[in-house]
């Protein structure tokens, strides 16, 4: 079975001095449908498939004292698009969530 | 003060190919004349998964049979059960049903698909029109529930919860689960024959010395979903091998027939017999002693005929795995051969043991059916006699062929050659 697949991330960081930094990164996840099982059997029009998913994730961050210090905003999914993890396991919509890192 | 920018860009584009197939000209497209009409299968592939598909193909007696290209994919293992022109696929992992019928080109085509929570496992039929089927919960205490389903549409008519034998339902006990094997309704009757499980959920039979039917008012509803009696008869073993929907069929007469097991390689045993592993032999200590068989209730009664016991296994060399009616008075059978499998072995792909026979149900005699070799099958549809045959799938240790069997002179035909692991039933939904 063939199965497409794209990942594509993009940043920007800005430092503010050389203490602090703020970076905004954007990732997009793109996969194509695929069969479940093997593609040569069956017809294909009466295939379970796993649809198409395009997601895009969206993540805040900013860091003081040198990277010693990070909070982190992101938000996954924020288009609220389907995508899943297994067939017909529906991975969450979309979600935001809080991260506190300190790197020491 | 010093500023920077950062400005980072990653792409990464993938292709995972596994080598698609490219023999699409496959025997998928070979298009007959529209003259000659289609047969419907139910065809188990052995590629990652074990998919099931529902095939229609015109010509099954020469070259092969495959899922290249063609069928409508099932998830899981599932029960094919044929009501009229309707072929019902349920999920036995997968939980729903989906029906399906040919559409006015001649393909099959789905009707409706229900869902339910617990796998339905026993199935019965009441003429063209309806389906009627249970749940088997094989542990704890709970309602069992019946569903009747309409085969014009695939739908639901009515789910009804019902109980077996008292212990069921959660009032104390025998610690047994009754485990219901079939389903059959005749003249406003319900009989469900059931095994009894031990209610700890280890698929057990300590209770294999008697034959046990419960016999209800039918239809069933809210306010009648108990047994009006529990028959027992103690000349052979509990009802009934598991997963199989013919363990109870009705002679043209009226007469029903069930037949019982109660070997090892069946799946009957007693707890501490075996560790359910191929190179642990059994102990020695049966679940039952009790023959394997074939009982009887006339027609019109509701109690097991004290005349009539067809010992098979004495009149057919082996314990009766599975059998299904063909009319006069006959049935076909396998029959295990060698019980010196492990526990469920019989079931299992390695272990070639049953032979075909034919069984006279009135003088009680079995027929082999020649040139058809010690095979292993698990599932069986209900069989449907096209134009004076039934057609099965045999598998032996190096492959699987289609056979058609003549039902009036037992002669068995060999056909295609399946490119897969088994065809579960054959259907003619065409009339």
């Amino acid at each position: 079975m063939n199965h497409l697949f794209a990942y594509a991330t993009t940043g920007y960081s800005y430092l503010t001095d050389s203490y602090n930094k703020i970076s905004i990164n954007w990732s997009t996840n793109y996969v194509h449908e695929y069969f479940l099982s093997w593609e040569g059997s069956g017809d294909k029009d009466k295939k379970a498939t796993i649809d198409e998913q395009l997601t895009h994730d969206l993540e805040l961050e900013y860091s003081l004292g040198y990277g010693k210090y990070n909070i982190t905003l992101a938000a996954t999914n924020i288009f609220d698009r389907a995508s899943f993890d297994n067939y017909k396991i529906q991975k969450p919509s979309k979600a935001y969530s809080l991260k506190l890192r300190v790197d020491y | 003060m010093k500023n920077s920018i950062l400005l980072a860009c990653i792409t990464s584009i993938g292709l995972i190919g596994c080598g698609g197939s490219n023999d699409s000209n496959n025997n998928a497209t070979d298009k007959s004349p529209e003259t000659q009409e289609k047969l419907s299968f139910a065809f188990k592939d052995t590629s990652e998964g074990e998919p099931e598909y529902l095939i229609s193909k015109e010509d099954i007696m020469s070259g092969t049979i495959s899922a290249q290209g063609v069928g409508t994919e099932q998830l899981g293992w599932n029960f094919f059960y044929p009501v009229g022109n309707t072929i019902f696929i349920s999920g036995y992992q997968n939980f729903d049903t989906s029906s399906y019928r040919l559409n006015e080109a001649g393909d099959t085509t789905k009707l409706n698909t229900f869902l339910y929570d617990k796998p339905l496992q026993s199935f019965g039929r009441i003429g063209d029109q309806t389906l009627i089927a249970s749940d088997a919960p094989g542990a704890g205490h709970t309602d069992r529930k019946f569903y009747t389903v309409d085969a014009n549409s695939g739908l639901v008519k009515s789910i009804v919860e019902y109980t077996i034998h008292g212990v069921d339902n959660g009032t104390a006990g025998l610690g047994t689960v009754a485990w219901p094997t079939g389903l059959l309704v005749r003249d406003n009757k319900l009989f469900i024959p059931f095994q009894k499980l031990d209610d700890a959920g280890g698929y057990y039979t300590p209770d294999a010395d008697t034959a046990f039917i419960a016999v209800y008012d039918y239809p069933l509803t809210p306010s009648n979903n108990t047994p009006t009696k529990i028959i027992e008869d103690p000349r052979t073993t509990n009802i009934g091998v598991n997963g199989s929907t013919t363990n109870i069929i009705q002679a043209d007469n009226g007469d029903i027939y069930t037949m019982s097991n109660g070997g090892f390689t069946g799946g009957f045993a007693v707890p501490g017999d075996h560790d359910n592993k191929p190179e642990t032999p059994h102990q020695g200590i049966p679940a039952t002693t009790k023959p394997s068989g074939i009982l009887r209730i006339a027609n019109a009664t509701t109690e097991f005929d004290a005349s009539y016991f067809f010992n098979v296994e004495e009149a057919a060399g082996g314990k009766i795995f599975w059998f299904d009616y063909l009319g006069g008075n006959k049935a076909i059978a396998r029959i295990v051969t060698d019980e010196a499998g492990y526990w469920w072995s019989a079931f299992y792909k390695d272990y070639y043991t049953t032979k075909l026979v034919m069984l006279d149900l009135i003088n009680k005699t079995s027929t082999n059916i020649e040139g058809i070799p010690l095979h292993q099958k698990r599932y069986t549809s209900p069989l449907e006699i096209i134009d004076g045959h039934i057609y099965l799938s045999i598998e032996t240790a190096t492959d699987s062929h289609v056979y058609k069997v003549n039902i009036e002179t037992a002669e068995a035909t060999k056909g295609a050659k399946i490119e897969g692991k088994t065809i579960k039933g054959f259907y003619d939904l065409n009339n």
